[in-house]
């Protein structure tokens, strides 16, 4: 289990993944919407992930 | 928001397949992230004009707290890594038919048909001379598609032939 915080909504989850590809598609999140950031670094898709690493969804907002 | 540094990570490295994401129209703007925007930008502008080392972080201005991440170079970034700049290299000949009454558009060009089709094989609907892809027919040289606006449905379709482009 991997624990995720999704900053949108401001909710601290576990979620059984192995990677963020496997994550995202657990929380039936749209990988092109969100930023990955683990253990306070931006990750790619086939990042591998572990109980011990801190999780963050960023939501991105285009503009300016 | 994340400075571009030279030989650093590109906004591609961050935003490899930039698509969906939610504007300040849908999303609404929030005064004080525009501060807290133009701050940082200010304060890496002097950093630059001082000859001060920027660090290639990404900044996240949430509702909350403004955020730092580490950004890494994306190793096979099809623009500072592999040199395809996307945008540049297209040719927008494109010829855009609205059908009356309908959100039906019909969009002539010239794309490699074969290589499209054999790129997106998994997911779609094969009929020989044209073939089903998410709610659009192709065929050679011309693209049938939903859209609200002609704008739409142009974006529709670059981003159809992104998947062969890159």
């Amino acid at each position: 289990m991997v624990k995720v915080f999704i900053e949108r909504e401001n909710k601290n989850l576990n979620v059984n993944a192995k990677n963020v590809v496997e994550l995202l598609k657990n929380l039936k999140i749209n990988k092109e919407v969100v930023l990955v950031v683990k253990n306070g670094t931006l990750v790619t898709e086939d990042e591998k992930l572990d109980s011990k690493d801190k999780i963050e969804l960023i939501s991105v907002i285009s503009g300016g | 928001m994340s400075p571009v540094i030279n030989g650093k990570p590109c906004l591609r490295c961050i935003f490899n397949e930039p698509k969906n994401f939610q504007s300040c129209e849908t999303m609404g703007v929030k005064l004080d992230v525009v501060e807290s925007v133009t701050d940082k930008q200010l304060e890496i502008v002097l950093k630059i004009l001082n000859k001060e080392e920027i660090i290639p972080e990404l900044y996240c201005f949430t509702n909350k707290v403004e955020k730092i991440v580490n950004v890494n170079k994306r190793l096979n970034c099809k623009c500072c890594v592999m040199n395809k700049f996307r945008y540049l290299n297209s040719k927008p000949s494109i010829e855009i038919i609205k059908f009356c009454g309908s959100g039906n558009f019909m969009i002539k060009a010239n794309f490699d048909f074969n290589l499209l089709k054999k790129t997106l094989e998994s997911e779609i609907e094969d009929y020989g001379s044209a073939f089903k892809y998410n709610g659009m027919m192709i065929y050679r040289n011309k693209v049938m598609l939903k859209a609200d606006s002609k704008i739409k449905a142009k974006n529709l379709y670059l981003k159809l032939i992104e998947v062969i482009n890159g």
